[in-house]
This record gives structure tokens, C-alpha cells and sequence, in this order.
């Protein structure tokens, strides 16, 4: 029996095999028959185990070392990309968006699918015409300008008639095909709890999800700054929480991420303000960050060069920190609005991390999908960001920009409307010029 | 059907108060749907009706209370104002941060799956159920014949295509609902063009039926008047030829045709839609208001369809003009002196650049 165990377990090295020999023999020498065959295997057992207990942490740790790499290597390789994009123009990273969409899209319904249903219902098809459906929703407005937009499609054509004076009816039919489509897969397929839970799924997700897009669209147009800001306050709160709770971690924060912590938390909040305080203010030293294209242009790499805007002028304005003296700091006013969003990226955006968590607990899965070597898929590295874009929009709209939002609203409504009442309204807006 | 004439009869502002209260009790029955053998705890049914709370704020004042209608009794810097027109989209948000904090703190391990499904069973419901009929609501105030004739129109094509039906009926028309027939399909459609047809002239003159109202009145069976020169535009006659014959129709009977057609051809598709769910829920019935037809959402379930039809044809194409000097004015309205002195040359400099 123990020559049996032994040669089963044999991934021992030769030497080790001789050792166990030599032991066995000496042991079999000092007891009875019995015990000592006993205790030989007892022996062996725990020598067998204990070699393959140093072996598995061999490769374990010989996978985490390779896990840290590719790690590594992805996320340099998914920075230098984005840098890229960005660089290469606002079309190019909007296009990029798209694809995140899309692709996040399809992976959030492959968690809650079964691949086989599927394929049978030919189910993909009316999640993407709920998909561009949702996009007509927000495209002329949230995302682009009207005045950005008005010169691409002339004034009487059919296309700025459908996109602009006529938009929530192309809105309407879309989404009324959208629904005759679906009762028409429906009878021709069947399945139908699988479809009905599908397209309820995908209805709510398609719309969410174009909006945060729309959201991120709109903030690159108000300046890459913004757009670049949030990703980064987002991110950097996650690696100084993650730091934070490495050291100091005691006491779990939520039952859906074990591994987040509440000291990781605050600290990474603490941590997160400083450097985005910092930060801030020396992004907003560069001109390619900036500007605000005013036009939408096909060509790549461009170089934009204006009058930065109010908010990004840095000025020298003292603190006076009491016993530790006066300092002089170089403050722009996006400093303090950089404070609010890093506030909002530090207590709120993690929500989306969380609620990933919850999705992907609720379906038994560790990742998202195997999209990205090392890190599951898109989702798991988009997750934050998604309540960040939803919040620039507003902030942008309702705080940062508010005259301009104001003023670009009332002159969509203006360039709806017919020659005569735009003629009327413009001498009832002249008064008050004059008066000024 | 007494009960329907009086309703009609009491005021715009009465019947926008019932299509409130019908998706309310529509919405109910979904909630009940969505909830499994696991039951609910207090937080479950707080999340739900969070969900329509939210729904409604963000729909009332678009199509509940508009600007326009609230004008005389919510003034300009009062806290209603402030909540329903300035901040809306802001406090939007910010309600819609909390439901997700308090959410994602108030998923349990073994239930995730069962929250997740049903808030989004309930979101759905809400769309459907709340948000879509609301539109309905909101062209009660172009004249009580938007109300009336749309949803006649629907109830006219489900009961005539019934009976043709069951005394015609031979070739089934979907897999769905086994009940309905080609032959029921077609006669509904042509005895809903006969109706809107008819229905029109006798109700060509009718004052009441046909004025808009442009504020909100709470005395029930008031007068409703108008100048003639509202009613006159739906009186312009439109000449068609089909066919060598000419056909002399109204501009009422003209726009009355184009919702027939629409709620012949495209609303039942809302009940289709409605039998599909049914089916993959496995029951036979939404709820149990009315005894032997079953719940308030297997009636309604067309009409929310075709009412949001007539808003974007009232609005769209019959009154384009007026909606569009509407949202001017309410964006101009909200905006400072010093915003729109800055608008102007604006505009100016773009209509330069365009031209």
C-alpha cells in the first residue's frame, strides 16, 4: 500500500523518493508491523501534502507574478490607446464611445443569456434596433449642439428635417418599429418568457446606457479637459482606495465587494481630493485640454489653439494657514469645481463598481466576460465611470457652463421654428438690446 | 356609460386627474406581477413605488402641468416653480443617486438575482404604464375631441373586429392571440373609417368638444368657449381624388381618418405585446378590477399607444407652430435678462454664418 502511494503521488523529485525510502525503512525498523506501517503512511501523508502545498504555492505564485504582468501590459496598452484617440480628434473618441457602448451593451446581456435561446430567437437583432433607437433619442440633442450641427445639414433637406424639427416622431417610429419587430420575433420564434425578459433588459439598458454615452460625448465637446478629469478622478480614487485598504483595511464596507474596505475608502476619498486638487490645476495648463472645437471636422491630430476660458486662468492667492504661515498658491477656479467632482467621484461613482458586483453576484459570475487578458471585460474596467458621466453632464449644463446651455436651448428652439415667427421673435428680443 | 359621459362632461382638468389615477392602478397591477413567492420586504415596496414617484416627477411638467397651464396660480419665484420647472432635471438626478445608493445597499446576496429582475420588471412597467399614457393626458387640453375620439376609435376596432369575427372568422391573424382573425382584422378597420367618418360632422360645431383650454379650471361642467376662428380651421375642406372619384372631406374628418388608421393598424400591436408578456408569465390576466374582463391593464393597454400617436400628431403636425413658440417661450422665460441680451447676437451671428 505505501509503495502504492507513493508511486501514485509522484511528482516528487528522485531525491525526495529516496528520503522517503530511507524514513520508511528506518521507521519499519524501530516499531511492531503495524504501527509502523501506520505511521509510515501517516508520514508520507504529510510529506506528500506538505511537498505539494510548496509546489502549488510555486505556482501560485509563479500565476500571480504573470496575472500582475499581463495586468500591467493591458492597462498600458488600453492608456496608450485612449491617449491616442484622444489625440486623433473628437470624431475618433466619439466613435470610440460607441464601441464601448456597443460592446458593454452585448456583454451585460451575455450574463443574463442563454447563448443557445439566443441564437435560435435571433435575438441580437432587436437588441440593436433598440440600441440605435435609444441613440436617436439624445444624438441632436444632448450630445451635439444645434449651432455645430446646423451647417452640416441644410436648412429645407430631409435629414435635418428628420433629425431636427421633426425628432421625437423619428424617435416615436423607431421605437414603434422596434416594438412591431419584437411581436413579430416573438410568434416566429416562441420562447417566449426568454424573449419578453430579454427585450425589457435590453430596452432599459439600451436607453441608460446611450445616455451616459451621450453624457461623455457632450462633455469632450465642452473641452477634452472634462472629459480626461472625470476618467482620471474616477481612476485615481480607485488606486488610492485600493492602496489604502491594502495597509490599512479592517472593516468591510459592503456585503457585495469583500474586498473594499471602509478605511480604504476614506482614505482613498482623502487621498483622491488632494491629487485631483493638484492635478487639475496643472491640466488646465494645456491648451490641448482646453479648447472647445466649435465645429466638427474629420481631420486627424489636429492642433487647437484659443484663449483659454475664464475658469482655467490661474492666479497666485494666498492662504493664510495660521502658526504655519502665509503661502502663496498659483488657484484657478476649475480648482474648486475639480473639488466637486472628485467629491462626487470619491462617495458616489463607486455605486457603479458596487452595483456590478450585484449584477455579476445575482448571475454567479467572477467577470463580465474574457474580453480583456487579466482584466474580465470592458464593463469591469467601465463600471465607475458610468454615474461620472452622467454627473459632468449635469454639472456642465447646470453649473459650470449655465449661460451658455441657456442661451444654446433657446436657440434650438428659435432655428425650429418658420421665418415669420423667427422674424417676430427677433423684434421682440431688439427692445431689450436697445435698452441695455 | 353613464359614468363615461359625465366624466367627459366634468373638465379637462377632471379627466387628466383620471388618466393619473388609471395608470396609477395600472402600475399597481404590474408591481403585483413582479412580485415572486419570495416576498418583498418594506424596502422592496418602498424601491417600486419610488420608481413611480420618480416617473411622475419627471413627467408632470411635460404633459400633467405645463408651464403654460400653471401660468395663474404658481408664480414665477415660488417653491413650486423652482421644484417643477427650474430644478427639475437637477433634482431628477439627484433622486434617481439616492434610489441607486439606497439600492445597491439593499442587495442581499441570495436575493440579488430576484432585485435585480424586479426592478427591472418594475422600470419597464413604469414606462409603459405611466410614462407612454401620460401623453394621453396632455391633449385633453387641445380639446376634449383628442380624448374622446382616439380611444373610440380603438374600442370601435376591438369590438367590431370581435364580432365580424366570431361571424366571419376563418383565417387566424397571429399566433399570439388565437382569437383574432384576418376577416375581423379588415372589417374593424372599415367600420372604424365609417366611424371616423361620421363622428366628425356631428361633432364639427360642438364647442365644447373642440376648444382648447389654456388654463386649468377646477369647476367641474364649466362652459368651455372659444373664438371661431379655432374651430373654422378644422372646418377647411381638403379635396382628394382616388381613383377619378372626388372626395370632399373636412380638415376634422381628414385627421380623424389618419387615427383610425393608425388605431387600426399599429395600437393593436400594444395588445399583442401585452398577450406576449401574459404568455411568458404564464397568466392569463393582469389583475382582477373588472370582473370578467380581468385587470385595468388588459383594457388599457392599446390606448397608451395611440395616445402618445395624437400628441405627436396634435403637436407635430396640426399645432407645430404653437409648440414650437411654446418651448420658446418657456425656455425664454427661464432664462435672465443678462442670457437673453446675450442671445441675440448670437443668433444673429449664426443665421450670418448659415447664410
Amino acid at each position: 500500500m505505501p509503495k502504492k502511494r507513493t508511486q501514485i503521488q509522484s511528482q516528487d523529485t528522485s531525491q525526495e523518493k529516496i528520503k522517503q525510502n530511507i524514513a520508511s525503512q528506518q521507521l519499519e525498523n524501530l516499531k511492531t508491523p503495524l504501527q509502523a506501517k501506520t505511521e509510515e503512511e501517516t508520514q508520507q501523508k504529510i510529506e506528500i501534502e506538505t511537498n505539494n502545498e510548496e509546489l502549488a504555492q510555486k505556482i501560485a505564485k509563479r500565476e500571480k507574478r504573470q496575472e500582475v504582468k499581463t495586468r500591467a501590459v493591458m492597462a498600458f496598452f488600453m492608456i496608450s490607446t485612449l491617449i491616442t484617440i484622444l489625440c486623433m480628434g473628437h470624431i475618433y473618441t466619439q466613435i470610440m464611445i460607441y464601441c464601448l457602448l456597443v460592446v458593454s451593451i452585448f456583454e451585460i446581456l451575455s450574463v443574463t443569456d442563454e447563448p443557445e435561446l439566443n441564437e435560435k430567437t435571433n435575438f441580437k437583432y432587436v437588441v440593436l434596433i433598440n440600441l440605435v433607437s435609444s441613440q436617436m433619442i439624445f444624438l441632436p440633442n444632448i450630445v451635439l449642439k444645434r449651432s455645430q450641427l446646423d451647417y452640416l445639414f441644410e436648412r429645407e433637406t430631409i435629414y435635418h428635417k428628420l433629425i431636427f424639427e421633426y425628432h421625437y416622431i423619428t424617435v416615436f417610429a423607431m421605437f414603434t418599429f422596434s416594438i412591431i419587430y419584437f411581436v413579430f420575433n416573438l410568434i416566429r420564434y416562441g420562447n417566449y418568457q426568454y424573449q419578453v425578459k430579454g427585450y425589457g433588459i435590453s430596452i432599459i439598458m439600451s436607453i441608460l446606457g446611450t445616455f451616459v454615452a451621450s453624457c461623455y460625448i457632450f462633455t469632450l465637446y465642452q473641452g477634452y479637459y472634462w472629459f480626461v478629469f472625470g476618467v482620471f478622478a474616477v481612476v485615481m480614487n480607485d488606486v488610492c482606495a485600493h492602496q489604502v485598504g491594502r495597509r490599512f483595511g479592517k472593516t468591510k464596507l459592503i456585503k457585495l465587494s469583500p474586498k473594499k474596505t471602509v478605511e480604504g475608502f476614506l482614505g482613498g476619498a482623502f487621498g483622491a481630493l488632494l491629487s485631483n486638487f493638484v492635478f487639475s490645476g496643472y491640466l488646465g495648463q494645456w491648451k490641448w485640454l482646453v479648447c472647445q472645437k466649435p465645429n466638427i471636422s474629420i481631420s486627424m491630430f489636429e492642433v487647437l489653439d484659443c484663449t483659454a476660458g475664464e475658469i482655467f486662468q490661474s492666479s497666485p492667492q494666498a492662504f493664510d494657514l495660521g502658526p504655519f504661515g502665509i503661502y502663496i498658491f498659483n488657484i484657478s477656479p476649475v480648482m474648486y469645481h475639480a473639488l466637486a467632482i472628485s467629491l462626487y467621484a470619491s462617495f458616489i461613482a463607486p455605486f457603479g463598481g458596487f452595483m456590478a458586483s450585484g449584477f455579476k453576484r445575482a448571475y454567479k459570475k467572477k467577470d463580465f466576460s474574457n474580453t480583456i487578458p487579466g482584466h474580465g471585460g470592458f464593463i469591469d474596467r467601465l463600471d465607475c465611470i458610468i454615474f461620472m458621466g452622467c454627473f459632468l453632464f449635469f454639472y456642465l449644463t447646470q453649473i459650470v457652463y449655465k449661460e451658455q446651455s441657456a442661451i444654446d436651448k433657446a436657440y434650438k428652439s428659435f432655428m425650429d421654428m418658420n421665418q415669420i415667427h423667427q422674424s417676430f421673435v427677433l423684434q421682440l428680443l431688439n427692445p431689450q438690446l436697445l435698452v441695455a | 356609460m353613464i359614468a363615461w359621459i359625465v366624466l367627459l362632461n366634468l373638465g379637462h382638468f377632471y379627466n387628466s386627474i383620471t388618466t393619473l389615477i388609471l395608470s396609477s392602478i395600472c402600475y399597481k397591477e404590474i408591481i403585483t406581477l413582479s412580485e415572486s413567492k419570495q416576498r418583498t420586504n418594506l424596502f422592496g415596496k418602498f424601491m417600486d413605488w419610488y420608481i413611480y414617484g420618480m416617473m411622475i416627477y419627471y413627467v408632470l411638467p411635460m404633459n400633467y402641468l405645463k408651464p403654460k397651464l400653471v401660468e395663474s396660480f404658481i408664480l414665477p419665484d415660488s417653491f413650486f416653480h423652482l421644484i417643477l420647472f427650474q430644478y427639475h432635471s437637477f433634482i431628477l438626478f439627484c433622486l434617481f443617486l439616492i434610489a441607486l445608493v439606497l439600492f445597491v445597499f439593499s442587495l442581499e446576496l441570495d436575493k440579488c438575482q430576484y432585485q435585480v429582475e424586479k426592478l427591472t420588471m418594475n422600470l419597464l412597467g413604469a414606462l409603459f404604464v405611466v410614462f407612454i399614457p401620460s401623453f394621453a393626458s396632455s391633449n385633453i387640453y387641445k380639446g376634449l375631441y383628442w380624448l374622446l375620439f382616439p380611444h373610440i376609435c380603438v374600442v370601435t376596432n376591438d369590438v367590431f373586429s370581435y364580432t365580424l369575427g366570431q361571424i366571419f372568422g376563418r383565417t387566424p391573424l397571429i399566433k399570439i392571440s388565437p382569437k383574432k382573425t384576418w376577416e375581423g382584422f379588415i372589417g374593424g378597420l372599415i367600420c372604424t373609417y365609417i366611424m371616423a367618418f361620421i363622428l366628425p360632422i356631428y361633432l364639427q360645431g360642438s364647442q365644447q368638444m373642440l376648444c382648447s383650454m389654456n388654463e386649468i379650471r377646477i369647476r367641474p361642467f364649466a362652459e368651455v368657449a372659444c373664438s371661431n376662428v379655432e374651430l373654422e380651421q378644422y372646418s377647411r375642406i381638403i379635396s382628394l381624388e382616388m381613383a377619378g372619384i372626388q372626395i370632399h372631406l373636412t380638415r376634422l374628418q381628414f385627421d380623424s381618418l389618419v387615427i383610425a388608421t393608425y388605431a387600426s393598424l399599429i395600437a393593436p400591436f400594444g395588445g399583442f405585446f401585452a398577450s406576449g408578456v401574459k404568455r411568458a408569465l404564464n397568466i392569463k390576466d393582469f389583475g382582477n378590477a373588472i370582473p370578467g374582463h380581468g385587470g385595468l391593464t388588459d383594457r388599457f393597454d392599446c390606448h397608451g399607444l395611440m395616445g402618445i400617436f395624437t400628441y405627436f400628431y396634435l403637436n407635430y403636425i396640426i399645432y407645430k407652430d404653437q409648440m414650437v413658440a411654446e418651448n420658446l417661450s418657456n425656455v425664454l422665460n427661464s432664462m435672465t435678462n443678462e442670457q437673453r441680451i446675450a442671445l441675440l447676437p448670437q443668433i444673429i451671428s449664426q443665421i450670418q454664418k448659415l447664410q
